[in-house]
């Protein structure tokens, strides 16, 4: 099967440090990998990397086969590339209603407008966000924001979805709902995600597989299972810990 | 939005460019007093109903900036008209065959000493170099007779004259230098300084310096005789040299620009400035001194005829003035 | 879109530049007759001397009134800023009439002495002194409300205010300082009405009076900008050193409610000499009112005002709503870091501080042809001379302001597919109205007080009111010129007023 996501030696220096040093990962069509790694690890250089707003020194990044960044050069901008990104802040248009928030993406690729009002509505259904449709981002508590990211990026049925520690923000009742949420969409969906958090938990409920990233490198991949089996360093050993034991 | 906008923009300029009736207009550049050149131009305007479009000078005892746009736009020239303040700059102009000849009609009346022969500048309304006397310093026997007595030593000090490098005192030094020759032009200069002539910044400030005593007299135009008069400042106006070679005339003059824009516009427009009335309206408005015989003035200002003008060459003296700044220049104390 | 934006402005700025450049072989006898005289530079070194001397003596005013303003608690500080602002966004000569009919001859208070002083190298200084002095104290105010309040109240827990002000504040206002310097420097370098009418012999008057010398060639006047290039380049070096795209946040007044530092007994004194400050250039804007209409010179104005206002008003809004779309594109692409972005900036820097008759003639050679006629003999040609000398107004406004707001909002639209154009327009620009905004008004002012750069190539009949102002200054009745002054500061407030206004009822996004 030809990966969703794919990163082939992928290393990326920014000023004089190295921040990921020939990383390859493949996220399969339908699956949800899970990126974990402490702050400082490198993260978000991984996903800036894939959505194409950093270009890698080496190595090459496709998506569904096609190499979009190589050779040192980004070869199709983020525009572009369909891949769809919820931000840790979210990022959400302050002067956009929600309803427009959604709309943005959907009018740039020139969807019409009836199929555009449509979409829309039907994914706020999704989120229960459908009488909010009117509002305006600040009007919106914590957790309905994180709603409207996750819709915003799922309404334009992106090739590949990216999550940057979207519920780091949160407290434990609305993680919990919104992990939930997250589950019932993506799994629903069959959307390949990449999912970045320092949180295991979430890594471990939401995600197929795991992969670890300790100071710019992919240090282990695999279930939790394998993983617990057998940690390829301490740091995998702690957070695999502190995982509950399996049954 | 932004393709929309700079539609908008280029639709706005592009109005602009339209905006101007290019027929039914005249483009004149003029180093004459805008106070004094501005209502005449309105007027031609109302008798005309074409539009004037003016540049004027922006100082008027130092810069050529008119002078120098005029040249600027030499590729592609703007102007139709040039009026000057004086008989020298268009001159520098003609040098560089940016002038046409027209001879208007109304020309006829102007002495031919105060025009050219070929069409290219017609002179009118002159100022005249004089002498400023302050009668409380000087006694009507004393009075200076010549432009020769600013270095008389009687006078030591007393003296004033604006500085050569600017304005009217640059041709009339020019003049002096083409009348008297190279070398008696120098013993001249040499004599001011020995006499200690004060040299100041301007003849307004030679009109000051006599109206008030601090020099007994001075060189300056009729235009700041008249002020002075119109203060009522105890001076005396003499016309320097009636006896001898005769007083300065510097007539103001108007040229045909060649390509201009809209050469009919602009034969009229001289045609216009050189008619009697506009000589009268000059007299009596800025104490300019009428050249053709037979024009009213208002008190105090004299007729052409009424006294004996020093005989010019206008074009030597634009050479002398060119080939003299190095040494006014040292002479000045630069 | 880069390109399209930096087109723009290469053809109006670079241009000019470049084609004297192009005429300096053929005229280099010329030039090196001219330059080779000891005039030329010894003007350079007094227009210098006057430039640093204005420098110095802002920078002296300007910084401890910008940190009063900013930071302490100086009474009716915001009024005392928007008074003391006004008089810069004048042209300098109107200034420098107000002083003139209080120190002049026939002036106010004027005898022979005070006239002499004022017509001097001094009077000069003084005039330039008080148009300027604003640039220093607000760009310095807005830099320190930028500051973040957190290093400040850390100091504070442990040392005096002054030694917070003058160790923490001050340093951390450095690029500003150095910006207001160069601004100042080469505001007083490129001033030519202020000298002209006070007498006193300056290099970029020379260049427009071409020296006396007789045997002019277009090139000759560029052989006499030709020790001006290098200046320009040598602030743009510094310029580029000490503050660069590292602009400071225009975060809007908010900063001035944080806690301010107390004056204490201190509060008298620097009130008093902050009011006097203002009051030395506000007081001459009344004195002209008053000789205006003592004088006649109101009711004759609408006769001498003809067009220019109307020239003024119309090529400045143009050419402030070109800048305004320049420094959109080119400010976020500055801010942002886009490649080329900080060529042009330098560029459009460049053009601004350049003197303006080296553009002014430089504009007249390239405009003036056969195929641009539609440009050259209207205000179009105003138009671009605006944008060229005052488009890094709104390059710098707008990056200032885009640099404070988040780019994940611009980099979430670029992942649902936006292109560069549907970001600007539909994010960048709604987010940043406000600095766009500010840009416009900014740039508009700056082009209602222009004089340097119109003089030289304003289209015959259409002359905005500070040109006509200076020609008439030379001889007309001192009450009309007067009145025409009045008329200018009427405008200017009046165009202030509107833009305030609309700033304060603009809904902020953030």
């Amino acid at each position: 099967m030809t990966p969703a996501i794919e990163l082939e030696n992928v290393s990326v220096t920014l000023g004089r440090r190295h921040v990921l040093e020939n990383v390859s990962l493949r996220i399969l069509p339908g699956e949800i990998v899970a990126l974990l790694g402490p702050s400082g690890s490198g993260k978000t250089s991984l996903l800036r990397a894939v959505v194409g707003f950093q270009a890698p020194e080496t190595g090459v990044v496709r998506i569904d086969g096609e190499p979009v960044s190589a050779d040192g050069r980004i070869l199709r901008p983020p525009e572009a590339r369909g891949v769809a990104m919820v931000f840790q802040d979210l990022a959400l248009w302050p002067h956009l209603t929600v309803a427009g928030n959604l709309d943005f993406g959907l009018a740039a690729r020139g969807v019409p407008r009836p199929a555009r009002l449509e979409r829309v509505g039907a994914m706020l259904s999704l989120v229960g966000l459908a009488e909010r449709a009117r509002a305006h981002p600040g009007e919106l508590s914590g957790g309905e924001r994180q709603r409207v990211a996750i819709a915003r990026a799922l309404v334009l049925e992106p090739k590949a979805l990216l999550l940057d520690e979207p519920l780091s923000n949160l407290d434990a009742p609305l993680k919990r709902e919104l992990m939930l949420l997250l589950s019932e969409l993506l799994v629903e969906r069959r959307v390949p995600s990449l999912y970045v958090t320092h949180d295991v938990h979430e890594a471990a409920a939401l995600g197929d597989r795991l992969a670890v990233l300790e100071a710019g490198r992919i240090v282990q991949e695999g279930t939790p299972r394998s993983l617990r089996a057998a940690p390829a360093t301490p740091f995998v050993r702690t957070v695999i810990g502190e995982l509950p034991e399996p049954p | 939005m932004n393709a929309r906008r700079a539609i908008f923009l280029a639709a706005v300029l592009v109005l602009l460019a339209g905006c101007t009736s290019r027929n039914r207009e005249v483009v004149v550049y003029t180093s004459v007093d805008q106070v004094v050149s501005e209502p005449i131009l309105r007027e031609f305007e109302k008798q005309s109903r074409l539009t004037v479009r003016t540049v004027f000078d922006t100082e008027e005892t130092k810069s050529t900036g008119v002078l120098n746009r005029l040249v600027a736009e030499a590729a592609h020239p703007q102007a139709d008209v040039f009026w000057s303040g004086d008989p020298v700059r268009p001159f520098l102009l003609v040098k560089r065959g940016l002038v046409a000849a027209y001879e208007s009609p109304n020309a006829a009346g102007i002495p031919p000493g105060f025009r050219s022969a070929d069409g290219t500048w017609t002179g009118f309304a002159a100022r005249v170099r004089v002498l400023l006397v302050n009668r409380n310093r000087v006694s009507a026997s004393a009075t200076p007779r010549s432009i020769r007595d600013l270095a008389n030593p009687r006078w030591k000090g007393a003296t004033a004259i604006a500085n050569p490098l600017f304005g009217t005192t640059t041709m009339h030094v020019a003049a002096l230098f083409s009348a008297w020759g190279d070398e008696q032009g120098r013993t001249f200069l040499q004599a001011l300084k020995d006499n200690q002539t004060r040299v100041a910044s301007s003849n307004g400030e030679v009109k000051r310096l006599v109206a008030t005593g601090e020099v007994a007299f001075g060189v300056a135009d009729t235009d700041d005789a008249q002020e002075a008069l119109a203060d009522h400042a105890p001076i005396e106006v003499v016309f320097p040299d009636q006896d001898g070679m005769g007083t300065l005339v510097m007539p103001t003059t108007v040229s045909l620009m060649r390509g201009g824009p809209h050469p009919d516009a602009g034969k009229k427009l001289i045609d216009y400035l050189l008619r009697p009335e506009v000589e009268q309206r000059l007299a009596e408005a800025a104490a300019h001194v009428p050249l053709r015989a037979g024009v009213q003035t208002p008190q105090g200002v004299k007729r052409a005829e009424e006294f004996k003008a020093m005989q010019v060459d206008y074009s030597r003296v634009a050479n002398e003035m060119e080939r003299l700044q190095p040494f006014l220049k040292g002479w000045v104390g630069l | 879109m880069l390109a399209v934006a930096g087109a723009v402005l290469l053809v109006a700025a670079l241009l000019p530049i470049l084609s004297l450049v192009a005429e300096l072989p053929a005229t280099a006898r010329t030039a090196i007759a001219v330059l080779g005289t000891a005039r030329p530079w010894g003007l350079l070194l007094r227009s210098m001397a006057l430039a640093a001397v204005v420098t110095v003596a802002s920078l002296a005013a300007g910084v401890p009134l910008g940190l009063l303003i900013a930071r302490t608690d100086l009474p009716f500080r915001r009024l005392l800023w928007g008074l003391h602002l006004f008089p810069f966004f004048l042209p300098p000569l109107v200034l420098a009439l107000g002083w003139f009919h209080i120190l002049g001859r026939t002036g106010l208070v004027g005898t022979e002495s005070t006239s002499r002083l004022l017509f001097s190298g001094a009077g000069a200084i003084w005039v330039l002194w008080l148009t300027f002095t604003p640039v220093c104290t607000s760009l310095v105010a807005i830099a320190l409300l930028g500051v973040d309040a957190t290093l400040e109240e850390a100091g504070r827990l442990v040392a005096s205010p002054v030694r917070v002000a003058t160790r923490i504040l001050i340093p951390a206002a450095r690029p500003a300082i150095v910006l207001a310097a160069l601004l100042v420097f080469a505001l007083t370098i490129s001033e030519l009405a202020v000298p002209m009418f006070l007498r006193v012999p300056v290099f970029p008057a020379a260049v427009f009076a071409r020296l006396g010398g007789i045997d002019y060639a277009p090139g000759e006047a560029f052989a006499l900008a030709l020790p001006l290039l290098p200046l320009a380049l040598l602030l743009l070096a510094v310029e580029r050193r000490f503050v660069g795209p590292r602009v400071f946040a225009v975060a809007g007044l908010r900063g001035m409610a944080r806690e301010p530092i107390p004056l204490g007994p201190w509060r008298r004194i620097a009130s008093i000499a902050a009011w006097l400050l203002v009051l030395l250039a506000t007081a001459p804007l009344l004195v002209l009112l008053f000789g205006a209409a003592r004088g006649g010179g109101l009711t004759q104005l609408p006769r001498w005002l003809g067009q220019a206002p109307w020239n003024s008003l119309l090529s400045g809004a143009i050419a402030a709503t070109v800048i305004a779309a320049l420094g959109l594109i080119l400010g976020h692409a500055a801010a942002r870091r886009i490649r080329g972005a900080s060529s042009l900036d330098a560029l459009s820097m460049l053009a601004f501080i350049t003197p303006a008759p080296v553009l002014g003639v430089g504009l007249i050679a390239v405009w003036n042809r056969g195929w641009t006629q539609a440009v050259y003999g209207t205000l179009a040609i105003l138009v671009v001379g605006f944008v060229a000398r005052y488009a890094v107004v709104g390059l710098r406004t707008v990056s200032s302001v885009i640099l404070q707001s988040p780019r994940d909002l611009e980099e979430a639209a670029a992942t649902t597919g936006a292109g560069a154009w549907r970001r600007l327009g539909r994010i960048v620009l709604p987010l940043s109205a406000r600095g766009v905004v500010a840009g416009w008004l900014f740039a508009f002012l700056f082009c209602l007080r222009d004089l340097e750069t119109a003089v030289l190539f304003y289209p015959a009949g259409r002359e905005p009111l500070t040109v006509r102002l200076f020609t008439l200054e030379a001889n007309g009745p001192p009450a009309v010129v007067a009145g025409l002054a009045v008329a200018q500061v009427a405008m200017t407030a009046a165009v202030l007023a509107l833009g305030a206004a609309a700033f304060s009822s603009r809904r902020a996004w953030r």
